[in-house]
């Protein structure tokens, strides 16, 4: 089930939440846990078992290293409850979202033919490995208390904000939160304005301007003028930031009606003026979890500049790599390693003396480091890249078309991607003005759901 | 419980946000559900009920969300009010449908389909397989004809290349004629050769085709006019149903009495050419040979002696009555819903003409061309 449906809004929210504020405060939890499963199974009943299986397994990883205290050098048995443990959770990823990837590499390059098992990606994987991860990663360093009920582990994993994209939440952010929370109407009144905001940065902006950056495809990029490319390029970066913000938005929301506070995932990120920045305000909780559980492991920049670049092209690898299964995503990931080590070296200094000129190259290059993440031919990203120079097109009136069509979205996408309206927006947001605007901006996203032909969501691949 | 509730009172917004998502949820509950809409000109998927099987493979929880989908109170509000706030943008487009000028709608077709070279294909095998001449007729589409009141830098396919393509391919065959019905519905300005709200042509765009066909096909070209002409006005289309925008100038259909013997149906016959049931209805253009049939048989006995065999989309219903002026029987196939054997109908008309009759974007986008073969055995 996807939150931005008339199925979420109008069967799930009701049922569940007339559930979840009904029962008494001890049954939360399952209450939570059932309705997640159900949000879960709606799409792919026959990928619940790896969930179960998932909570089992880490559940007794969990139980096995509860005695980890925070000085103490683990015993033989724990490094080896702890290996097999993050071995059965990222070899889970590998085998659902690599194996395709790794069997048609390989049989290219050595010309053989290994079957390839062709498993779909269950929902959500990427996203709750890392979840789970984080739990049995800080046990094991002694830095959280092991989870004696199973119920609540599994709640933590299931949760259905955020269990298909995100944020991550990691388990000792909300430890507390699932052993006993409040219901605040304040809290609530404040999450449903959030969901609001949400779902309508998906329906109305991402949804919109995605239906530009889809119609490109089907007219094929080499028969594209320079300046349909160009923009082009402003409508995948406003989609993708809407679509995935939004979905961010919603979850946060949902998180504060059942009483969790999920982190802030974006931070206003095509505002910044250096790549470094960029990443620090984008996708913030996967940022924070590769900084953790990965860079700072591997010892971060404290051991000599050679360590510090290494370290930095496998977390930037890596992160190309989770985002998917494909040449394109790891290229995508060295980008950044690339542009992050020279901001490193020289460059962060020039920009900081040069304001404008630093945030018309940020946008610049997050806006073509889009092009490799979405197009995932490499081919044809290169005829991608050729019509963007292409001078000669530069005359063509196919832009004319998608400018009338998609200008006021473009703009108000432009606008709604930085800060400017933010202390508006918080000062009437408590007012009946605001309650007004968000009960507006929620009729308009139910005319636009209930006749959606076009409202995928793009982080769900991952 | 009061207690419990005044407090709330001092956050409406969650008054009424609960209010409206459990008001919603009542009105699928409680409100009769609709088979068709009207406005769409589709029919709607009604509520599936829960068994056991659909639950495992997940069919029932993808239906059901059809259904919610379709299903929504206030329907029609919800999507007509989303059309004219995508107006009010500025935007010419809803639901890939663009307004042009003039109110011409358009549909946006941005590529080719791998189907079409399978159609092409089949296309060819089935002349191939024939051991008499046949004529393929493709018609244009309202985008190519109506190109000057296209919005400005609308994306549109060369589908006249496309078209040249298919001809270029059925040319190699000895015993195949493509009739090029693009020349044919060129050059017509201040006519109007196609709705501006439907995808198909007007009775007059059509009449142009049947000159082109019959000169084609060694037929006399007959005045229509001789015949009673009928109009029916506030038709709007196909293309309306997606748009649903404002500013939209209704079109009138012309339809005229070319007399017939019968006119043999599935389900029965009939003795005129027009269905005058669908006049008040939406699908107002599905008047025309009582819409699409599998295998529909005219007899307008008149001594011609030539008997045809048509093998059509919706494009040819409103050709046909111009056809019946030449022939003495003709049968019309629609491959979509035909389950019966080409053979037989083949065998049954052996000295029979064969016509195909199709628009270009039926021929990019049907999947049906694979039943046009002789099923042995």
């Amino acid at each position: 089930m996807v939150f931005s449906s008339l199925l979420f809004l109008f069967w799930f929210i009701p049922i569940f939440f007339a559930a979840y504020y009904v029962v008494p405060a001890k049954l939360r939890n399952t209450a939570l846990f059932l309705g997640s499963i159900v949000f879960y199974a709606w799409g792919e009943p026959s990928y619940l078992i790896l969930i179960f299986v998932s909570i089992l397994v880490n559940y007794l990883a969990g139980l096995l290293l509860a005695g980890r205290g925070e000085s103490a050098v683990p015993s033989a048995k724990e490094k080896a409850v702890f290996i097999l443990a993050l071995v059965f959770d990222f070899g889970m990823l590998f085998i659902f979202k690599y194996t395709g990837f790794f069997v048609r590499n390989i049989n290219a390059v050595t010309h053989l033919s290994i079957p390839d098992p062709g498993l779909t990606l269950p929902l959500g994987i990427s996203f709750y490995t890392f979840q789970i991860a984080s739990y049995v990663i800080d046990l094991y360093r002694g830095r959280i208390k092991a989870e004696r009920n199973i119920l609540t582990l599994g709640t933590y994993l299931v949760m259905f904000p955020q269990l298909i994209a995100g944020p991550i939440v990691v388990y000792s952010r909300v430890s507390e939160e699932l052993h006993g929370r409040k219901i605040e109407p304040a809290a609530v009144s404040d999450g449903i304005m959030t969901f609001i905001l949400g779902l309508a940065s998906k329906v109305l902006i991402a949804n919109t301007v995605g239906s530009l950056w889809k119609d490109l495809g089907s007219i094929g990029y080499a028969n594209i003028s320079m300046p349909l490319a160009w923009l082009g390029v402003a409508a995948f970066t406003l989609q993708i930031y809407f679509d995935f913000n939004g979905y961010s938005l919603m979850a946060i929301g949902l998180g504060k009606m059942l009483g969790f506070n999920i982190p802030q995932n974006f931070n206003n990120p095509y505002v910044s003026t250096s790549l470094t920045e960029f990443w620090r305000r984008w996708h913030m909780t996967l940022s924070a979890w590769f900084r953790d559980y990965v860079y700072i492991p591997l010892g971060g920049n404290r051991k000599g500049q050679l360590r510090t670049y290494v370290n930095l092209f496998i977390v930037w690898f890596l992160t190309g790599f989770w985002h998917g299964a494909g040449w394109n995503f790891i290229l995508w990931g060295l980008f950044f390693f690339v542009f992050l080590s020279l901001e490193k070296s020289f460059l962060a200094a020039f920009l900081e003396k040069h304001r404008i000129l630093a945030r018309i190259y940020a946008v610049l290059f997050i806006g073509l480091s889009w092009m490799i993440f979405a197009i995932t031919d490499i081919a044809q990203l290169g005829i991608y890249f050729s019509r963007l120079v292409n001078i000669t097109s530069a005359g063509s009136t196919d832009v004319l078309y998608y400018l009338r069509n998609y200008i006021v979205v473009t703009i108000l996408g432009c606008i709604l991607s930085t800060p400017v309206l933010k202390p508006l927006y918080e000062r009437i947001k408590g007012r009946p003005a605001g309650i007004v605007m968000h009960v507006i901006l929620l009729f308009v996203c139910i005319c636009y759901l209930a006749d959606a032909s076009y409202n995928p969501f793009l982080y769900f691949r991952f | 419980m009061n207690k419990k509730v005044m407090p709330l009172t001092k956050y409406p917004m969650i008054v009424v946000f609960f209010a409206i998502c459990v008001l919603m949820l009542a009105g699928y509950l409680l409100r009769t559900q609709d088979d068709y809409s009207e406005m769409e000109n589709r029919y709607l998927q009604k509520r599936p009920d829960i068994t056991l099987s659909a639950l495992a493979d997940g069919s029932f929880m993808d239906t059901f969300e059809v259904y919610t989908n379709e299903q929504i109170p206030l329907r029609n509000l919800f999507v007509r009010c989303k059309a004219v706030l995508v107006w009010a943008t500025g935007a010419s487009e809803n639901d890939g449908i663009a307004k042009g000028r003039d109110s011409y709608l358009f549909d946006k077709v941005t590529g080719i389909n791998d189907g079409l070279y399978r159609n092409i294909a089949a296309i060819e095998n089935f002349a191939d397989d024939l051991d008499r001449d046949i004529y393929v007729a493709v018609a244009p589409t309202s985008t190519w004809v109506n190109e000057a009141l296209l919005p400005a830098g609308m994306p549109v396919l060369d589908e006249r290349s496309c078209a040249a393509t298919l001809s270029g391919k059925l040319s190699g065959h000895k015993n195949v004629h493509v009739i090029d019905l693009y020349e044919a519905l060129s050059g017509h300005e201040g006519e109007q050769l196609f709705y501006r709200t439907d995808h198909h042509w007007t009775t007059r765009g059509a009449g142009y085709a049947y000159e082109k066909i019959a000169d084609a096909m060694g037929l006399t070209v007959y005045d229509i006019g001789r015949y009673k002409k009928h109009e029916v006005e506030g038709f709007r289309g196909t293309h309306y149903a997606k748009y649903k925008g404002i500013g939209i100038i209704d079109d009138t259909i012309e339809y005229y009495d070319v007399p017939v013997d019968s006119l043999e149906l599935e389900k029965r016959t009939v003795h005129n050419l027009f269905d005058e049931e669908k006049i008040r209805g939406f699908d107002k253009y599905g008047g025309f040979m009582y819409g699409n049939d599998a295998c529909a048989k005219v007899s307008a006995e008149k001594g011609a002696g030539r008997d045809l065999v048509i093998f059509k989309d919706s494009y040819a219903n409103c050709l046909i009555p111009y056809l019946v002026m030449n022939y003495d029987n003709i049968t019309v196939i629609d491959l979509r819903y035909f389950g019966g054997n080409i053979g037989d109908v083949l065998d049954e008309n052996s000295a029979a003409d064969v016509l195909l009759m199709y628009n270009w974007s039926f021929v990019n986008d049907d999947n049906h061309f694979y039943k046009l073969r002789r099923v042995d055995g």
